[in-house]
């Protein structure tokens, strides 16, 4: 089923492209004067007929094995409800029906007659034909992945801008072709009319290649955005075969540039020799983009990289936060090798200036560059691991971290150590995993060491022993106690612009109202997390009853969380001064042991979160306790702050 | 080089259409994964792709594969990364949750995971 | 006809075309979806009223009925963390003025409770029932 769709879809992408280079390959070379010339004319429209018949009918094809795969039937593809319900009830089936519109008013067009001997009736012919053909291309990229992540136009419309760009420029090789051959094959020099269009072309080209290569890379960015993505994924894959076909067609573009003065100077010799030297390399060039359409129309059909779990596939990756572990001396190193690329790259672009010593320039530049990558790259080489770009499933939250904890205490914490930081240290052969190396693996890397274990360092492995769900609660509570264990303190104080420290997600369950997420205050208030005890935090807890009025307007909601499980949880904070703000009634052994870790000790304890979702100022009653001034001082001080911190992700990395 | 062309758009063409597992979900509520002390009374699913209304369905099966929810799957009005359906209340026991969604650029895609209800 | 006419003629039928069709049938479909949401809004409105009438209240006022939890209790006033009331309130902590009716006395802070409000609006509501939720 999928076969057929890809196969339609690439005939339809195809047919599209060829029928609107077709009308602009006719329109830049302008009526044809001499007989040879309107034969050629008379073929071009005679395919581009042929053509537009069958972008409808693939395109037919297209939405029906898709409606069959909306179903989830293959029945649905001949059932004429289905088919309608798919194509007027969707917004790519809208798209497809105004498209093929546009294609059917087309054939209409190409297929009814009209005189064209005047020069205003033929450019409003061919004129005509090729904006119905380049809208019905460029539509496409209404219901294109681009269309799909982004709410911003601009992605629609560079993805538009690379298809009218592949249209002029892929779809104008084939008439192109034709036209060098026909317009040499008889005589011993071409017509002028086949030069000049040439020359025409070859300018447009230039600028459209220029074009492919821009909105290519910024849709590339969108849709694949890691190297992980480019080389782990299938979408990926196929990107990466779009370009290494995209390389000997430019190189037969470049040999073309280089005949075209041979064609129509006066000192060459058989110029219609070269001229058909040069319809066969055109006509290799189509052929090899026509296979790379095929591969763009497979692409539209893989799930875009920045969604799929890339699988790295060598055993080394480079890795930016190595750049933390080098020491210092090393550090120097690396500021000598950017100075040295640096002088790299000016040399190279002075070599392509220059006009004598090229060789030597060009030489000595890449001496220069491949001698700072290689000062430069070592230190950034880490281990790679299939699993070491991909997306954790679990999110990062309170209940995860918390079975986390469990599950390390069952079966890490006997080599690495007890979970808490600033406790006791592992056993002498197992990493700290509070520490550097730690901290620095990505969660894939960590899920394939748990999962696969390290038998050089004597791990076992853990992927028979624990689930999925599991290994990855582990990898949450890590990173947790890597947080928590993180040299850069957060203190009663916020320091402007600085936000690290994420909040762990939890859910805030208030007796049997709909339960609330702490991530849903994000973008809107600031939340001030309570860890409270009875009786200690009595008088707290009655002062910020009374104060939860102007922290309030300031923005805060104050969440209180007893450290169990219990509906009688309201009543028990009193009645006078009347307690207005939400307090925690189910789940709060996970959320106190998930926020314990930055706060050990049973002593009440309050968190600032910020808007964006950090934690930015933490108070225990056994250091420096917490009260209404210098909590309203911080809070003044968060809403100072002028430009937000980026939002955090929902799952570690 | 030719092989390597056959078989990336060998897996390229197995792989495409329908992606099984985490693809296309960004996160839900109640969490993949998770155990809950209560049961809850809406699944929440975020997508990464903007949802097509007309085919995008979620369900929720209990741990015999009985239909649990309240037949009311629906893309969030105010955003079409957001798919929703209610429950009445669960009794305790492991629940599927089953998500089938087309995006706008014709993708279909679907998965499952499970949560917990103690 | 010259061809460029009938070019003209083409491009035109389908600008007309398009640009009329989408801007008629969508504006009638805005005002259908407006008219809906009236008629919607208009319904729910007199269930509220015959609730009301048959529970006892008087002509004019609408009956709404909400849940929450008791985050404080005085004589003549209740203080309630509340879900979406449809129709009059969001869900956040409200202060219902009490009637006599309603017996509220035997509410304790931190009880989950049904409570029904009668009046005409916001600003003349009274809770006049409750249960334990």
């Amino acid at each position: 089923m999928t076969a057929l769709l890809l196969a339609a879809l690439g005939v339809h992408l195809a047919a599209c492209v060829l029928v609107t280079g077709a009308f602009f390959v006719l329109l830049l070379a302008g009526p044809p004067l001499i007989s040879a010339m309107r034969r050629w004319e008379q073929r071009v429209l005679s395919a581009a007929r042929w053509l537009v018949l069958v972008a409808l009918g693939s395109g037919v094809i297209w939405l029906v094995v898709s409606t069959a795969l909306f179903e989830g039937r293959p029945d649905a593809a001949l059932q004429a409800r289905a088919v309608r319900h798919a194509m007027l009830d969707t917004w790519p089936g809208l798209v497809w029906t105004v498209r093929h519109g546009l294609l059917i008013v087309l054939a209409a067009f190409l297929l009814t007659g009209g005189d064209v001997s005047t020069r205003r009736n033929w450019i409003a012919a061919r004129g005509e034909a090729f904006v119905l053909a380049a809208l019905a291309l460029i539509l496409l990229g209404g219901s294109s992945h681009a269309a799909a992540i982004s709410e911003s136009p601009w992605p629609l419309a560079i993805d538009m801008l690379h298809l009218l760009g592949a249209g002029i420029w892929v779809g104008g090789l084939p008439p192109l072709a034709l036209l060098l051959y026909a317009a040499s094959r008889h005589a011993a020099t071409p017509a002028p009319y086949a030069v000049r269009t040439m020359q025409r072309f070859s300018r447009v080209a230039l600028v459209t290649v220029l074009v492919l290569a821009g909105s290519g890379i910024a849709t590339a960015l969108l849709l694949v955005e890691s190297v992980a993505g480019l080389v782990g994924t299938a979408h990926g894959h196929l990107l990466l075969a779009k370009l290494a076909i995209l390389v000997p067609a430019l190189l037969l573009a470049a040999a073309n540039r280089a005949l075209l003065p041979a064609l129509s100077g006066p000192n060459e010799a058989k110029p219609s020799a070269t001229a058909r030297r040069m319809a066969l390399f055109i006509a290799l060039e189509a052929a090899l983009m026509l296979a790379l359409l095929g591969l763009a129309a497979a692409m539209t059909v893989t799930t875009p990289a920045t969604h799929g779990d890339p699988v790295w596939p060598w055993s080394v990756r480079l890795s930016l936060d190595a750049l933390l572990d080098v020491p210092v001396i090393q550090n120097l190193g690396q500021g000598s090798e950017l100075v040295l690329a640096g002088l790299g790259f000016a040399l190279l672009a002075i070599a392509f200036l220059a006009r004598r010593r090229r060789a030597l320039l060009i030489g000595s530049a890449f001496v220069l560059v491949a001698g700072g990558a290689a000062i430069g790259l070592p230190p950034l080489i880490v281990e790679g691991y299939p699993t070491s770009y991909a997306r954790p499933p679990v999110t990062y939250h309170a209940g995860s971290i918390a079975e986390g904890m469990a599950v390390y205490e069952a079966h890490c914490a006997s080599c690495h150590g007890t979970p808490t930081p600033g406790r006791e240290g592992p056993s002498a052969s197992a990493a700290d995993l509070r520490a550097r190396p730690t901290t620095r693996r990505s969660a894939g890397e960590l899920f394939w060491l748990i999962t696969h274990g390290a038998p050089e360092r004597r791990m076992p492995e853990f992927g028979s022993r624990l689930g999925e769900a599991q290994r990855w609660d582990v990898i949450n509570f890590l990173r947790a106690l890597g947080a928590a264990s993180d040299p850069r303190r957060i203190g009663t104080e916020v320091e402007p612009d600085r936000a690290w420290l994420v909040a762990p997600d939890f859910t805030i369950s208030f007796g049997p109202l709909t339960p609330r997420m702490l991530r849903d205050y994000r973008g809107q208030r600031m939340v001030l997390l309570v860890l409270y005890d009875l009786p200690q935090s009595r008088t707290r807890m009655a002062e910020l009853a009374r104060r939860y009025g102007a922290l309030s307007v300031l923005g805060v909601e104050v969440v209180a969380v007893p450290p169990r499980t219990s509906p009688k949880a309201i009543a028990e904070l009193g009645a006078s001064p009347p307690v207005l703000f939400p307090v925690v009634t189910d789940g709060n052994e996970d959320i106190v042991a998930a926020y314990r870790l930055f706060t050990p000790g049973n002593a009440h304890a309050e968190l600032l979160i910020d808007r964006q979702g950090y934690i930015r100022a933490i108070w225990r009653s056994d250091q420096t306790a917490p009260d209404a001034i210098a909590v309203q001082a911080q809070v003044e001080r968060l809403n100072e702050e002028k430009a937000p911190p980026p939002l955090p992700d929902d799952h570690v990395h | 080089m030719t092989r390597w062309l056959a078989l990336s758009l060998a897996s390229s063409v197995l792989s495409a259409g329908v992606a099984l597992g985490h693809s296309g979900l960004q996160r839900a509520e109640p969490p993949v994964d998770s155990t809950l002390k209560r049961p809850p009374t809406e699944v929440k699913l975020y997508f990464t792709e903007r949802l097509e209304p007309a085919y995008s369905t979620v369900r929720v099966e209990d741990g015999q594969g009985a239909r649990v929810d309240r037949d009311d799957s629906r893309v969030d009005r105010s955003s079409p990364l957001l798919m929703r359906v209610t429950l009445p209340p669960l009794a305790p026991g492991t629940y599927t949750v089953i998500w089938r969604v087309l995006s706008v650029d014709w993708h279909i895609t679907e998965g499952r995971f499970t949560f917990r209800v103690e | 006809m010259p061809v460029w006419q009938v070019v003209l003629l083409l491009n035109l039928t389908l600008a007309v075309g398009l640009g009329f069709g989408y801007g008629v049938w969508g504006h009638r479909l805005a005002a259908l979806d407006g008219e809906l949401k009236t008629m919607q809004a208009q319904v729910e409105r007199l269930e509220r009223e015959r609730q009301a009438c048959a529970a006892g209240a008087r002509v004019g006022e609408q009956q709404w009925e909400g849940r929450g939890i008791v985050r404080a209790v005085y004589p003549q006033l209740l203080l309630i963390t509340h879900e979406e009331i449809v129709g009059l309130l969001s869900a956040r902590t409200t202060g219902f003025r009490v009637a006599a009716s309603a017996n509220h006395g035997r509410a304790r802070v931190g009880d989950p409770v049904r409570f029904w409000l009668h009046g005409t609006g916001t600003d003349n509501i009274v809770l006049v029932r409750m249960e334990p939720w």
